[in-house]
């Protein structure tokens, strides 16, 4: 205790939340947004669960909040709303924005009692390994241009209609919390890291969200 | 009387001394002896009847530990400051580390020896990364911890002061030091290992309480730049020294 009073307590994850990750990319050919006006966002989060190893069930309680908290922010950034188009190359829709979302279980063996530097895989001899599960969730963000959409030359992509190039994602990935609420406050804030720091996205002033 | 007899007075007397004057006492705890000041044991003649007063010796001589081919072996506490790029990676005052080491004395004042040790960095932080074109971006709470290991060998100046209780040392390590980097993002971790040459000035003090000596250090490390990084960091040292 005296030690700890000193500072000697090192550094490590305390909560949940410490371990919530915002990751954003965009097209490097695709500097300026503003070419762009209108959204469409599918009124569903896609279950990604085929994509992992390891998938655990998801609620879905989340998922309204999630899609509002998205359309929040692109109206936010100056996006108009539409409904999604039944032909990708109308033109309806400059951009599609499709929500996804997974969680799995992640198996990590800690070792006791040197718990200075989590996640190294060695232990001393004789030191038991502690297998802990921290069940983790993604969401994973995709726009698309689908004005440039094309049907797909890869036989593996057979019964896919088109393909379209990724102008935006992103992925936030954070351990799951027992706690409802504190799930939905992460939610919320990381949705917003995203968007906050993509700044290139934003083409206007806010307009009024559908 | 005979020459034994004397003798016996003689040391009797001496001891009486010993008592009576605090700066000779302290002498014998370092292993000196008023009757056989050279240290050399008894060789079972008679010792001469002229044995001299203890203080005839320089008062120095008695009560400094070190002289021309002790040891001196040294554990000590270790705190540090980071500087540099060091500070950058982890602006934090780290309370973890150690250091021991061994100091041989070639004359009265000057030793040379090795020291080893290692301090732990440590730092928590939530922050977002972005790439130079702005294309990719990154917040997350990142653990960085920092592993500092110094390999050095030792030269010293050591002087003496009140009365060689206190013993005011300088000196420069000069050596390797391997560092690692730890970046814990939660479901990545990163890590950077590098050995560097290095330089280690030092300054401290030795102060002989009852049959301890005190260790008091301050060290500048520099790991000079190896794979685009250079380590700096203060150290402070507070340990013992044993001879």
């Amino acid at each position: 205790m005296a030690l700890a009073a000193l500072g000697c307590s090192v550094a490590r994850f305390e909560n949940t939340s410490e371990t919530d990750a915002v990751f954003t990319g965009r097209d490097p050919e695709i500097a300026d947004f503003s070419m762009f006006e209108t959204y469409a966002l599918p009124d569903e989060v896609f279950d990604l669960s085929d994509f992992v190893d390891d998938p655990i069930p998801r609620s879905g309680m989340f998922d309204d909040l999630i899609l509002e908290t998205v359309a929040d922010n692109m109206a936010r950034l100056g996006y108009q709303r539409v409904d999604v188009p039944d032909d990708p190359l109308s033109g309806e829709a400059d951009l599609i924005l499709a929500v996804g979302a997974v969680a799995q279980d992640n198996w990590t063996f800690y070792c006791y009692p040197w718990p200075i530097y989590p996640g190294y895989w060695w232990c001393y001899p004789g030191w038991g390994a502690v297998p802990v599960n921290t069940p983790t969730g993604t969401l994973i963000l995709t726009m698309i241009d689908p004005t440039k959409a094309v049907p797909p030359t890869d036989p593996d992509l057979d019964g896919i209609d088109f393909i379209a190039p990724v102008v935006w994602g992103g992925a936030i990935s954070g351990v799951l919390s027992t706690s409802e609420s504190n799930n939905a406050a992460r939610i919320v804030e990381t949705l917003d890291q995203a968007f906050a720091q993509s700044g290139y996205l934003r083409i206007g002033e806010p307009v009024e969200g559908m | 009387m005979t020459a034994l007899a004397q003798h016996g007075l003689s040391a009797s007397l001496a001891a009486f001394l010993l008592l009576a004057v605090p700066g000779v006492a302290h002498a014998q705890q370092g292993g000196g002896s008023t009757s056989d000041p050279t240290g050399m044991g008894d060789t079972g003649a008679p010792a001469p009847v002229t044995s001299p007063p203890p203080t005839a010796y320089p008062a120095q001589w008695q009560v400094r530990p070190h002289h021309a081919g002790s040891i001196a072996g040294f554990f000590a506490w270790s705190m540090a400051m980071p500087t540099g790029d060091t500070f950058d990676f982890i602006p934090r005052y780290s309370f973890r580390g150690f250091t021991g080491g061994v100091r041989v004395f070639v004359t009265d004042m000057i030793a040379l020896g090795a020291f080893s040790g290692w301090q732990g960095l440590d730092w928590k932080t939530r922050r977002t990364v972005v790439n130079e074109d702005d294309t990719i971006a990154l917040t997350a709470t990142q653990l960085r911890f920092s592993d500092l290991v110094p390999l050095l060998a030792t030269g010293h100046v050591v002087f003496d002061a009140a009365g060689g209780r206190v013993s005011p040392f300088a000196g420069l390590g000069i050596g390797t030091y391997y560092t690692r980097d730890v970046v814990d993002i939660g479901f990545a971790v990163v890590n950077n290992d590098r050995w560097h040459f290095g330089l280690a000035p030092e300054a401290g003090v030795m102060i002989g309480i009852g049959t301890v000596n005190l260790l008091l250090a301050a060290r500048f490390n520099w790991a000079v730049q190896s794979q685009g990084v250079t380590q700096t960091w203060f150290t402070f040292d507070v340990g013992v020294v044993a001879f």
